[in-house]
This record gives C-alpha cells, sequence and structure tokens, in this order.
C-alpha cells in the first residue's frame, strides 16, 4: 500500500437538512488518478469542492502529507480546478482566461508567457491563444479550462464531470489528453463522474459513492469483477441477479460470463429468448427463465454472445435455450458465496 | 407599373395564413401607420415649413442652432441628462447590488419603496422637492427656524431638475440592473478564486464585464428619460430652460409649430440613439449557459452593514419625498398652520376647477388600458404566431418597437398636426377622449408589446400546429389555450398602460380639449398658478389611485397562480 498524501478524515457536511456527506474517509495516495463516482446527488462534487477548499466541512479533518490544510482558502492550497461548465471568463481570451491565476503570482511578462504558451501547447491549442471562449468548440473550451487548471502547476488537478457536455467522440479523445496530462505533469488527480465507463478507463483507484457515503474504493478491475455490494455490481456494468428465496444476500454474474448451450445439462436453466440486440462487437441476449428454477431470476436473464454463436444456435425470439452460470464468476455478497451456490444448483 | 404590382403580389403571396390572418395583418399595420407614422410624417413636414405654412427647408434648423436662447436649452438639456444618468445609474448600481448580492434585511421592503417613484408623475417629485428644499422649504428654513442654520441648496434650476431626475430614473436604472446581476455564473467566482483572486479583481474582471450591456443599457434609458421629460423642470427648473419646456414655450405659448415640430426633432436623437444602441447590445448578448450556477452570497457583516445603510439612506430619501407630498396636502398652510385639513383635496377655487379632472384621467386610463391590452395582444400575436406575410410581418414589428423611441412629446404634437388637419377623415377625434386614448396607446404601446411577445415565445411552439391537426380553427385556440396562459402578461399589460396614462403629461398636454382636462395636466396648471397645495393632493390621488390598482393586479394574479398552479409547475 503507497503511503497516504492527500488525507481524508471523518469529513461531514449537511446543508439544512439534507446530509451531502456522511463521516468520510478516504487516503489518496501520491500521483494517483482517483475518480469519485456515484449517482447525482451522492455527495461526490461535495467531496470534490471540499478539497478544492470551496466548501467548509462541518466536522473532520484534511491533511495534505500530515499537513493540516481544513481551513486553508482555496488559493492556498495548490490545486487546479476545472468546473462541469468550464466556468471560462467570457470577456477574457483563451491566453488571458490561462494567465489569470498566474498574474496573482510574483511573475514577470516573459515568464508569463512562456508558460501560458507552455501549457496552451500540450493542450494542443496555441493557435486559438487569441480566440474567445465563445469562438471555440465545446471540446476546445473544455481544453482551455484544463490549460488553466494546469498552469498553475497544481499538486492537485480536481476534475467536476470533465466530459459530461461532451459528444462521445471528443469525449474519448479527452480522456486520453487528461490521463496523459496527469502522467506528465505528475500531479494527484481527482476526478468525479457519474459516468461509469470514464471511471474504469481512467482512474487507479475508483471510488464509488452512493447516499453520502463511499460504498467501495478500489482499482477498476476489483470494483468491476469483486463489487462488495448490490449497489456497486448494479453501478457499475451490466449485471444478472440471483435472488435466494430466503431473503439472504444475492448472487449476480455479468453477462458476459453467461453460457448458452443448446442442450439440458446438470447445471443449466432453462430459458426462452425475448429479445435480441446488436451491439455491434456481440449481442445482448435477453431470456426468461422457465420451469421451477425461474423464481431465482425474476429480473430474467441477460448474456453476450459473439455474432457466430447466434448464427450457430440461430437464436431468434421464443427460442429455446439453456444458459450456465460458471461458479468461478459467480459474485456474492455479504455471506460465503460458496454455500449459495449449493442453495441454487 | 407592373412592378409594384408584381411585388404587392408577392407580399400577399408568401407565407401560408388564412385569408382572416392576412386581413387582420393589413389591418394592424393600417393602425399602427395611423398610430405612429403618419403623423410621425406630420412632424417631420412640419420642421421644414415656416409660421405661414411654406417649405423652408432646413431655415428651422439653422435658426434653432443660430439662436443661443435656444440653442442653450439643448446644451441645458444634455448637461442635466448626462449629469442624471451617471447618478442615477451609480446610485442604481448600489440599490441593485444590495439586493442581489448582500444579505441586507428587509429586501422586499426596499424593493417596493424603489418602486414606488414609478406611480408618481414628475411634477410629484418636483413639488416634493419644493416643499423640502425651495423658498419655504423644511429645510432651506430649517425646520421653520426650529434650527439654529438655514440651508438653501439653491433648489431652482440644474440641481433641483437633476434631484428630481435622478429619483424618476433611479428605480429604471435599478430594474434593469438587478436583472443583470442576477444573470451571473457562480463557478466563475469560484474558479478565480480557486486561482487566488481577491475580491477587487474578481470585481472588475467578473462582475463588471457580465453587466457590461446592463450597464449601458441603463445609462441610456436615464439620458433619455431625463433628457424628455417635462414634469420636473417645469416644476423645479426655475428660468433653467431645457427643450421639453422650450417646445412647450413655443407651441402654446408663440404658437410656433415649425421651431416646435423642430426641437421635437431634436429631442428625438437620444431615444433613437438609444433604441439603436438596445437593439445592438440585443443581438450581442449571449445567453448564460445553461449550466451556470446560481451566485451564492458569502456572509459578510461590514459589507452587509455598509449597504443597509445605502438602502436605508435612499428609500428614506423617497419616502421623505412622498410623505412630504402626502403632508403637505393635507396640511392648512404650509409652513404657518400646520393643522391638518382636507380643503386642498377641494378644487373648485383654484386653477385645476374641479375633481373632474381625475374622473376623466380615470376614464382615460381605464380606456387606454382595456384598448390597448386588446390591440397590443392582438399585434403581438399576428407577428409572433402567425406565418402569414412574413415582410409585413418585419414592418409590424419594426413599427410596434419604433415607439420606444418616441419621447411623448413629440408624439403628442404629432397628433396635433396629423389629425388637426380638416383633410384628415380622422379630424372627429381631435378634441374628444379618444385621441388621448390613442396617444397613450401609442406611447406605451413598445413595452407592453414586449412583454406580450415574451409570454408568446414562452408558449410550446407547436400549439397552434397541433390545433390545426386536430381540425380546430386558430381562433378557438387562441380563446381556449393561448389566451388563458398568457393571462397574468395580459394583466401586467393593462396595468402598464393604466398606471402610465394616469402619470403621463407629456403626450396629451397638447391634445386635451378645454373640458377635458386631466389630473396630471392639472398639476402643472396649478402648480403654474401657485396652487401648491391642490397640486400636491391632486399628486397624491394619482399615487393612491396607482398603488391601489397596484395592489389590485397583485391580488388577481396570486388568485390566477394559486388557481392554475397545476399547469404551472413543472415535474422534477
Amino acid at each position: 500500500m503507497p503511503q497516504s498524501y492527500l488525507s481524508i478524515q471523518g469529513i461531514r457536511k449537511t446543508f439544512g437538512s439534507f446530509t451531502a456527506l456522511e463521516p468520510i474517509h478516504i487516503e489518496i495516495p501520491k500521483n494517483e488518478f482517483v475518480c469519485l463516482l456515484g449517482p447525482s446527488g451522492c455527495g461526490k462534487t461535495t467531496l470534490l469542492r471540499m478539497i478544492a477548499g470551496l466548501e467548509t466541512p462541518d466536522s473532520g479533518r484534511m491533511a495534505v502529507e500530515g499537513k493540516d490544510i481544513t481551513s486553508l482558502p482555496p488559493a492556498k492550497r495548490n490545486v487546479g480546478f476545472m468546473f462541469q461548465s468550464y466556468a471560462l471568463f467570457p470577456n477574457l481570451t483563451v491566453a488571458q482566461n490561462v494567465a489569470y491565476g498566474l498574474k496573482e503570482k510574483k511573475m514577470s511578462k516573459p515568464q508569463m508567457q512562456s508558460k501560458v504558451e507552455e501549457v496552451l501547447g500540450m493542450v494542443d491549442l496555441l493557435s486559438s491563444a487569441k480566440k474567445y471562449p465563445a469562438q471555440l468548440s465545446g471540446g476546445q473550451q473544455q481544453r482551455v479550462a484544463l490549460a488553466r487548471a494546469i498552469a498553475l502547476s497544481p499538486d492537485f488537478l480536481l476534475l467536476d464531470e470533465p466530459l459530461s457536455a461532451l459528444d462521445a467522440k471528443v469525449r474519448e479523445k479527452l480522456r486520453l489528453e487528461i490521463r496523459r496530462l496527469h502522467e506528465q505533469l505528475g500531479m494527484t488527480t481527482i476526478m468525479v463522474t457519474h459516468d461509469q465507463e470514464e471511471a474504469l478507463t481512467m482512474a487507479d483507484t475508483v471510488v464509488v459513492m452512493n447516499n453520502a457515503k463511499v460504498i467501495q474504493s478500489g482499482a477498476p478491475e476489483e470494483i468491476y469483477e469483486r463489487p462488495n455490494s448490490r449497489f456497486v455490481a448494479d453501478f457499475i456494468g451490466a449485471v444478472n441477479f440471483l435472488e435466494p428465496m430466503d431473503g439472504g444476500d444475492a448472487l449476480a454474474i455479468r453477462p458476459e460470463h453467461v453460457r448458452l448451450v443448446l442442450v439440458q445439462e446438470t447445471g443449466n436453466y432453462e430459458a426462452v429468448v425475448e429479445s435480441l440486440e446488436f451491439r455491434g462487437s456481440f449481442y445482448r441476449v435477453t431470456m426468461k427463465a422457465q420451469g421451477p428454477m425461474s423464481r431465482y431470476f425474476p429480473n430474467g436473464m441477460m448474456a453476450d454472445v459473439n455474432r457466430s454463436i447466434v448464427k450457430q444456435y440461430q437464436l431468434e425470439k421464443n427460442r429455446r435455450v439453456f444458459f450456465q452460470l460458471p461458479e468461478e464468476h459467480l459474485i456474492g455478497f455479504g455471506a460465503n458465496r460458496r454455500e449459495r451456490l449449493e442453495v441454487v444448483g | 407599373m407592373r412592378l409594384a404590382k408584381w411585388h404587392t403580389a408577392m407580399l400577399l403571396k408568401r407565407g401560408n395564413g388564412s385569408w382572416f390572418e392576412r386581413i387582420a395583418m393589413l389591418l394592424m399595420l393600417a393602425g399602427l401607420c395611423v398610430m405612429i407614422l403618419l403623423p410621425l410624417f406630420s412632424l417631420f413636414s412640419k420642421a421644414v415649413t415656416d409660421k405661414q405654412g411654406e417649405y423652408n427647408g432646413l431655415e428651422n434648423f439653422i435658426d434653432y442652432f443660430s439662436t443661443p436662447a435656444l440653442l442653450s436649452s439643448l446644451q441645458h438639456t444634455v448637461y442635466v441628462s448626462a449629469l442624471t444618468a451617471i447618478l442615477s445609474v451609480v446610485l442604481g448600481f448600489l440599490f441593485a447590488f444590495a439586493l442581489t448580492r448582500t444579505n441586507v434585511p428587509g429586501k422586499m421592503f426596499f424593493k417596493t419603496v424603489s418602486l414606488l417613484m414609478l406611480f408618481a408623475p414628475t411634477m410629484m417629485l418636483g413639488i416634493g422637492l419644493t416643499y423640502l428644499f425651495g423658498n419655504q422649504g423644511l429645510v432651506t428654513t430649517g425646520f421653520f427656524d426650529a434650527l439654529p442654520f438655514h440651508w438653501d441648496i439653491g433648489l431652482y434650476g440644474p440641481t433641483g431638475i437633476v434631484m428630481a431626475e435622478v429619483m424618476y430614473t433611479f428605480p429604471q436604472a435599478c430594474l434593469i440592473l438587478v436583472v443583470s446581476l442576477s444573470f451571473a455564473d457562480f463557478n466563475l467566482y469560484e474558479a478565480a478564486k480557486t486561482m487566488g483572486a481577491g475580491k477587487g479583481r474578481i470585481f472588475f474582471t467578473i462582475t463588471l464585464p457580465n453587466m457590461k450591456y446592463g450597464l449601458i443599457s441603463s445609462f441610456f434609458v436615464c439620458f433619455t428619460l431625463a433628457f424628455t421629460d417635462f414634469g420636473a423642470p417645469q416644476v423645479v427648473g426655475g428660468s433653467y430652460n431645457v427643450l421639453a419646456t422650450e417646445i412647450y414655450k413655443q407651441v402654446i405659448g408663440q404658437q410656433n409649430m415649425g421651431m416646435g415640430a423642430t426641437v421635437g426633432i431634436i429631442l428625438t436623437l437620444p431615444a433613437i440613439l438609444a433604441f439603436i444602441v438596445d437593439r445592438f447590445i440585443t443581438s450581442r448578448q449571449h445567453a448564460i449557459s445553461a449550466r451556470a450556477v446560481p451566485y451564492r452570497i458569502s456572509p459578510s457583516r461590514k459589507r452587509d452593514g455598509f449597504f443597509l445603510a445605502f438602502c436605508i439612506a435612499s428609500s428614506g430619501m423617497i419616502l421623505l419625498l412622498i410623505g412630504t407630498v402626502f403632508a403637505a396636502s393635507v396640511i392648512k398652510i404650509w409652513p404657518y398652520n400646520l393643522s391638518l385639513s382636507l380643503k386642498h383635496y377641494d378644487f373648485s377655487k383654484v386653477a385645476g376647477g374641479s375633481l373632474q379632472p381625475f374622473w376623466t384621467s380615470l376614464r382615460m386610463s381605464a380606456w387606454t388600458a382595456v384598448i390597448g391590452t386588446a390591440v397590443t395582444f392582438a399585434g403581438a400575436y399576428l407577428i409572433e404566431k402567425t406565418k402569414t406575410l412574413p415582410v409585413l410581418r418585419q414592418a409590424g414589428y419594426f413599427l410596434s418597437i419604433l415607439p420606444l423611441a418616441l419621447p411623448g412629446i413629440v408624439l403628442g404634437l404629432s397628433y396635433i398636426f396629423f389629425f388637426n388637419k380638416a383633410s384628415n377623415p380622422m379630424h372627429g377625434i381631435y378634441g374628444t377622449i379618444w385621441i388621448l386614448v390613442l396617444a397613450n396607446i401609442a406611447h406605451f404601446y413598445s413595452v407592453a408589446f414586449v412583454t406580450a411577445t415574451s409570454a408568446l415565445k414562452k408558449l410550446d411552439r407547436e400549439i397552434e400546429t397541433a390545433s390545426d391537426s386536430l381540425g380546430v380553427p386558430r381562433y378557438k385556440t387562441l380563446l381556449r389555450v393561448t389566451l388563458p396562459l398568457c393571462l397574468p402578461a395580459v394583466l401586467e399589460m393593462a396595468m402598464y398602460f393604466f398606471i402610465n396614462s394616469m402619470v403621463t403629461v407629456s403626450a396629451v398636454m397638447f391634445l386635451y380639449a378645454a373640458d377635458l382636462k386631466l389630473a396630471s395636466v392639472s398639476i402643472v396648471n396649478m402648480e403654474d398658478a401657485g396652487d401648491i397645495a391642490p397640486a400636491a393632493a391632486m399628486s397624491t390621488l394619482i399615487v393612491m389611485t396607482n398603488i391601489g390598482v397596484r395592489l389590485l393586479y397583485e391580488a388577481v394574479t396570486h388568485q390566477i397562480k394559486k388557481r392554475t398552479q397545476a399547469w404551472q409547475t413543472r415535474e422534477q
């Protein structure tokens, strides 16, 4: 476990009667790329604003390398903050926007100019230095905001849903760009998002939040393969649930791990195809379980299969099939999952 | 000839409205021409004729600019208006800032007080100032020698005019600036904070640039209002002549219509400039991003303390002024006999004559409200909602916005020239209450038109299409859906027409007939004749009436809101 750089200890925040954050504990190592992931209203943006100093916690403590920063104003924290709306100054040019924070530092004109050129070069916008934000595309504005945030060489780059306003193509490109800048500049980056794909592809560590609490944090693979709760399993990626009849914890399995066969074997479940959805590189087959076992799958079963299987099995609506749930891919919550498996089998 | 025919055919052919809509559109255009364009044309032609009615080119203008006495009125007006505009914008900005960016307590109260001025005729401000700072004024005489010092500010002249005009234009500046201050993206402020910018830098790089257009536009509005106002300079101007009083002298005093028209055209110049600037600004103003976050006021006792003091001082001045006029109207003989009496409300012995002017004003304002609202709404509906005759629709839009650039005096003057011609088939309305109603509708048309247009714009564009597809005639949809949805705007328009018709003097002072004297005009006459207390009484009646109408409007609007909540609230 790498050493903690930013330490968040029992931070709590309420707005009137609304609790935005229950006491939160997170340790973030230096140079990590952390994504705060969760549905809207889960407190992730409040936490990010707290780290920036834009919000004061009701209680708790924040420290960087052991030094308390809880009551430092934003200007003294050395953070670069990028807003969801970009918050570019409409009356200033791109270069002036980037230089806005530099002017607060005692810096000579040529120094400032070379810094502006340097960061604009990093985001490939040197040629637009004299333009105003309104003259740029959404993706370009986003890059200006990014350049402005990194111009002060911050210790922390804080990003509040930076990509949510962009269309899919630009978004993908900027994901790589942000990740590249993060590595190049050696910052600790914390990004808020509600897009699980974004979190999984970009982060070193994903912190999943819900209802003002941290539910799980870990590497993307860990979060995806071993979600610790029904909420995390459901929120990240597609998932099927096996509902136990005794009201205990459910089991879950990802659709890509569900296997389809045409003949009945032990451990198979009978089902009828309800729909076929073309997803590009694969098909998602939605089935309705048949027979006495169907009560374990009240919400049906999804399986992702490739094109050749669809052809070979002649899958179509109302086709009778069997599905298998490979044991090694079953996700258990709470109690021992092997026991659960036996109950179902 | 054939080309003209072709053009007419094209004009009538384009678009795809019903015949009914086309005829309505043509009628509306004809109406706007009679109401605005033709009278203006008469004014322009009058400006290039001499006293005998012969064409004399630019003779009048040359005359004007070479007569020092006349030219001085222009210089005076520019000076007074510029000073007024600067002061009003600064004070209006501070007031608007207090209302939008601080935690000053009692915001509703301060806002209400600042709007009180909109209910008062400008003469009333002058009268109030006379009672406070005039020769027998409360302050001038040191509270009737109760205080050890006297303080004569030299009210009559530019001082008094600027004071009155600032009080008159301040609420207008405040209204504009409150709107432009409330469009802010709080994220910009936070971004600046994370980059270490201080309060001063944030103010000059974010707050001010963001409200740039609001400041420019409020400056022009205040300048134009002060430039064309007649009431205040008439009461406290003394011998300091301004354009508005000059026109009055030229037309009523010397019957010099040509020169009156010439001065009228000069009077219109800043308004036209303001009109162009405003158009330009509206086209430049970019919409605020949908992701913008509303401004969050940070706690600060020092700031709130300062602005509270400012709000108390400025509201206090307004209340003091209005209160003084109220008090003066019920005091027997100011300042010698301070016992209370209602004798000033008996107008039979003074220049006013009787209470008749007040009733006439009420009647005229009510008709203006009813007819004006109906006509304006219909006009806005035709322009906004029909697809008929696009070229004419553009023209109609322009004519509807044009009155914004026309000072009341100029409109009144144009109406004399146009309707008083014996050859005019509408000559019959001259000298009746209907010419007053028509002049008021024209005078206040634009603002009401904009209110109606923006209400209509908020409605779903497909309402008419939906009604077409259901086979329901448009007029039924207008009556059953569009009009009920716009009811709050319709009431606002009616109130606007009524209140402004009650206080206006500039457009109607050339047009009223001897037996149809108006309340606002009688204030001018009484004040002129030295019957200041009755003038105060009449002012009080007007303000009370307008406050009453406003309260009625609030009550009805409240009821409507309650009853229509179901389709006003939107599911989140």
